[in-house]
């Protein structure tokens, strides 16, 4: 029994490689990622303690009421302004507020459960999303609540048709929300993120974050842009391909908590629960 | 170091040894693109140790290539950029040369449901042919460690061959969402 399934194995695991060659130039590919590693680092370092310094500086100043020209601001290397926005979403950190998000989505996008919404509004707090969906016309679409857990459960209100569903789901998002999932566990953009500079947004003079092209999985490449408070060094707009997110953090006033739990409108029909797909909120591959 | 030459050695020994150990990584990650990533980071890590290492790279390189795999922060971060461009709007779906594939070799897409050590005993034992205490030293772990991790793995997949229809669609990924009626 066991030499069967380890022969078969054995086969699969050949077949699976058979096409597999090393790309040329691969040793150099690595040697000069671990040269921009470590340069990157070093500045990194470097800029630790020029920011501590200069905020000491800031904080000295402003004791003596003299005026600080921007020019002592420190020096923001991209390394330490995402260790500053890691530190400024930990959950010490960010736990007591809410997060508002404004999502704009190209209309040729595969948004669940449907293609046709351009437009996502959401209120995000502690385990519990919700969210209303709006289509290209303006016209809403759906209302979606979420609360998260080691199972699940979701609440879908369907304007289309004036039906609503509601279903449970395992594997909940091990990244804690959506749509803004990444910028809990932002330390993966580190190494992607290779130009910072500054752009109004909303009247901030905001940080602005881009990476160098990414490899898609599905091939082609793409450019990520994140825009952070420069003073909370909150996310404050990420924008790629087809999506781009507004987010707002907000004490989580009880007027605003009351926005999680919005009941299904009087006259909708209770169906069974339709499939949503997973993307929308993260799947193990 | 000499950059250039022990890039220029390494490019060679690459092209000797250099297929085989990209093929273990494919497998140790589950697609070429993670595999090649593992690689290269693993020769990051080569070349930062160039100097002190004596005589043929390859033992280092493929202890290396195991560790990074049984990495589990770096497994998440690959998997949420996954995440990140499966998002509305920025690919259609699987253009992956290797999706195809991997609909056929059903025990490989089931290999990637075990944990990342499980997974690395059953690669070293029955794909590198390493015997227990080979595994064991290239793992960093006791050859009984590796004795309880492959009698566990091929239990696990030998439970998920026979409860995983082969005429499942690869394309269309497993459920996560519990219907409700």
């Amino acid at each position: 029994m066991t030499t069967d399934l380890t022969g078969r194995l054995r086969a699969d695991m050949a077949r699976f490689t058979r096409d597999v060659r090393v790309p040329p130039g691969l040793a150099l590919k690595a040697y000069r990622n671990g040269r921009r590693r470590r340069i990157r680092l070093r500045i990194a370092m470097a800029a630790g303690t020029t920011a501590v310094l200069a905020a000491s500086a800031v904080t000295a100043a402003g004791v003596t009421g003299v005026f600080v020209s921007t020019a002592t601001r420190p020096i923001q290397t991209i390394a330490y302004i995402i260790k500053k926005v890691e530190s400024a979403l930990a959950p010490a950190n960010a736990d007591s507020l809410m997060e508002y998000t404004y999502v704009t989505l190209s209309p040729s996008g595969s948004f669940e459960p449907s293609p046709k919404v351009t437009l996502v509004v959401s209120w995000q707090y502690g385990g519990t999303q919700h969210e209303s969906d709006y289509g290209q016309d303006g016209q809403h679409v759906f209302d979606v609540r979420l609360i998260s857990g080691k199972s699940g459960t979701y609440t879908v209100v369907d304007y289309s048709d004036r039906t609503w569903y509601t279903g449970s789901f395992r594997r909940f998002p091990l990244l804690p929300g959506w749509p803004s999932p990444q910028f809990t566990s932002i330390r993966e953009y580190l190494e992607d993120f290779t130009s910072e500079s500054r752009q109004v947004v909303d009247g901030i003079d905001a940080i602005k974050l881009t990476t160098g092209p990414i490899e898609q999985t599905t091939g082609g490449q793409t450019v990520i842009t994140l825009w952070v408070n420069p003073v909370t060094f909150r996310p404050i707009r990420y924008d790629a391909p087809g999506i781009q997110e507004d987010l707002q953090w907000l004490p989580a006033t009880p007027a605003r908590l009351a926005l999680l739990d919005q009941p299904v409108p009087a006259g909708f029909q209770h169906v069974p629960s339709r499939r949503l797909l997973l993307t929308r909120v993260g799947w193990q591959p | 170091m000499e950059p250039d030459r022990a890039v220029a050695d390494l490019e060679r020994f690459l092209a000797d040894r250099g297929d085989q150990l990209l093929r273990t990584a494919v497998l140790l990650t589950g697609s070429k693109q993670a595999g090649e990533d593992l690689l290269q980071a693993a020769l990051e890590r080569l070349l930062r140790h160039w100097q002190a290492i004596e005589g043929n790279p390859e033992g280092y390189l493929r202890r290396t290539l195991y560790h990074l795999a049984a990495d589990r922060w770096r497994q998440q971060s690959a998997w949420r950029r996954q995440l990140l461009l499966l998002r509305p709007g920025l690919a259609a779906p699987a253009a992956d040369p290797f999706a195809a594939v991997d609909q056929r070799d059903s025990l490989v897409r089931l290999l990637r449901q075990l944990p990342p050590r499980q997974r690395a005993v059953i690669v070293a034992r029955y794909w590198e042919q390493l015997s227990e205490a080979e595994s064991a030293q290239v793992l960093g772990i006791s050859v009984g460690t590796v004795k309880s991790a492959t009698a566990r793995g091929l239990r696990r997949l030998r439970e998920l061959s026979e409860t995983s229809p082969d005429s499942r669609d690869a394309a269309d990924p497993e459920p996560a969402w519990e219907r409700v009626t």
